[in-house]
């Protein structure tokens, strides 16, 4: 594309042209000199204005957040790479040039209007909430922060959005109010037993025989077992919710922890038809904390054998490469989909097979033992092809440090 | 004659509360920890009244047990008093035809029985 400037140079050449058919050539050379002049500091500006440009692309770029530009009657003038990859636009040129107000959902559109309209007058707004459309049809939550961009003179030119996508925020807050519904649930079961128990105590005409006396109070007892051990997980919770991972390493065979683990939890699950086959290489021993090891082993294999068919085979493998402890925990159930497995390590998430199956689990499960995890300097990952039969497998690398 | 009241509830202690509560009232319990041994005592015999839990172990809950009940002509009938540490379920059992929906934590054992007694046939 020429620019206006190269066509006033054209224009010029003509003109000293057919001037020097007139006037002669000399004149030419003094005609030239403003306008080589003018052109030159043109291209400067131009060049500077371009510089200047690519410094505000650069730094709107660098944002976490998508950066829209729109004009006043809400025209699409600049975007952001940020606002190409949450609107899943393959070009900027496929929404640049298009109404903002395509980008919302309809129902959200007058609101969007009006506060725009609001905007240009009081300079900025936050907080807006709205329910960003894209071009596929598929929408998602934002809130946006909203200025006013003026001219020289002072007047609106323009508005800048800068738009955050909340969908995981308001999944965390679902998934908290979940929590804390389920926290209550299971307080109240406990709790209302000892009320009964106690209501039946106090409402009795004769009193108890000794024997039976040591039978209510003990029943009442394992009810308080039951409250602290709510209590606790939920305060274990809170700590790791800070980031808070207490770990208490000590000397450990590795092999007896991890097979003390699975005897429990074979003794645990008679009824289930849980079938484990466990195998192992040569363990030995290393510094670890042995009860959060096992909380490790034990979450993953309630899990497999939770979210597995009625007859459900789990397999469990440890080995050990150098300071490396490698363990594999695979299940032949109904694996985990697609749309769901980045957000299973997340505080609270729960998948819909997982609700399904337990009301009221907490959601926190491979939530912490991902922070135990982290807190050695160990990695968890885990493949789940979805196709039948194929299950999940969880695959832990924990760095070992060597028993002196 | 006796009057027989079946139990399904999946927690041992709240059915050994709910048995020695009735059992003083001069009722005779039977008690049934899933929703699949429920139904089998159910169809064996049938018993005066329901009470039953709505979260249940073995994939059949509360609700699975009162859609087959309703299903069979011997079990139909029998009236059933949901009891429950469950808020958010009440619309479902009461348009399911329950006779009422106790949540346990707020519920004395004295009204339990007095409940018993108002829907007993």
């Amino acid at each position: 594309m020429y620019s206006k400037w190269d066509l006033v140079l054209l224009a010029a050449v003509i003109l000293i042209f057919v001037a020097a058919g007139f006037f002669g050539w000399w004149i030419i050379i003094i005609a030239l000199i403003p306008f080589l002049g003018i052109y030159i500091q043109e291209m400067h500006v131009g060049e500077r204005l371009q510089q200047s440009e690519e410094r505000y692309r650069k730094l709107v770029d660098a944002s976490p957040d998508a950066i829209v530009v729109l004009d006043k009657t809400g025209v699409i003038r600049v975007i952001d790479d940020q606002t190409k990859v949450l609107f899943r636009n393959k070009t900027r040129d496929e929404v640049i040039g298009r109404s903002g107000f395509d980008f919302v959902i309809p129902e959200d559109r007058e609101r969007m209007q009006k506060e725009l309209g609001r905007l240009l007058t009081t300079g900025s707004l936050k907080g807006l909430k709205y329910t960003s459309l894209r071009l596929d049809g598929s929408k998602f939550p934002t809130v946006a922060n909203a200025s006013v961009i003026s001219d020289s003179e002072g007047n609106p030119e323009s508005i800048m959005l800068i738009l955050h996508d909340v969908t995981k925020e308001l999944e965390i807050d679902t998934a908290k109010t979940d929590f804390f519904a389920a926290a209550a649930h299971q307080l109240r079961t406990p709790l209302s037993t000892l009320r009964w128990e106690m209501e039946l105590l106090s409402n009795r005409k004769t009193p108890l025989t000794e024997e039976r006396q040591k039978q209510v109070f003990k029943r009442m007892y394992s009810q308080v077992l039951r409250l602290i051990d709510v209590v606790n997980t939920m305060l274990d919770s809170s700590l790791l919710e800070q980031g808070i991972v207490r770990t208490h390493p000590e000397r450990v065979v590795l092999n007896v922890v991890i097979g003390k683990t699975l005897k429990e939890f074979s003794e645990m699950s008679n009824g289930h038809k849980v079938k484990i086959d466990y195998s192992h290489g040569r363990l030995g021993e290393a510094y670890l904390d042995p009860l959060q090891l096992g909380d490790v082993v034990s979450n993953l294999i309630t899990n497999a054998v939770k979210y597995s068919g009625k007859e459900n085979e789990v397999k469990v493998t440890a080995t050990r490469q150098g300071q490396v402890l490698h363990i594999e925990v695979a299940d032949n159930g109904f694996g985990i989909p697609k749309e769901e497995q980045p957000l299973i390590f997340t505080k609270f998430y729960r998948t819909k097979q997982a609700k399904k199956v337990d009301p009221e689990g907490s959601g926190l499960g491979l939530y912490v033992i991902k922070s135990y995890i982290d807190a050695w300097g160990g990695t968890i990952r885990f493949k789940s092809p979805m196709k039948e039969g194929r299950g999940t497998t969880f695959y832990i690398d924990i760095p070992l440090k060597e028993v002196v | 004659m006796t009057v027989r009241i079946l139990i399904i509830e999946d927690d041992a202690q709240v059915q050994e509360i709910y048995k020695e509560a009735l059992t003083t009232e001069g009722y005779e319990v039977t008690l049934a920890t899933s929703g699949r041994e429920g139904l089998e005592l159910m169809r064996r015999s049938t018993p005066n009244l329901l009470l039953l839990d709505i979260m249940l172990p073995k994939g059949m809950n509360g609700f699975d047990v009162f859609e087959q009940m309703k299903l069979d002509p011997a079990t139909k009938n029998i009236p059933v008093i949901m009891l429950t540490n469950l808020d958010s379920e009440k619309k479902t059992a009461m348009d399911m035809g329950a006779k009422d929906y106790l949540v346990k934590a707020n519920t004395t054992i004295t009204e339990v029985i007095a409940k018993v007694k108002k829907y007993l046939v």
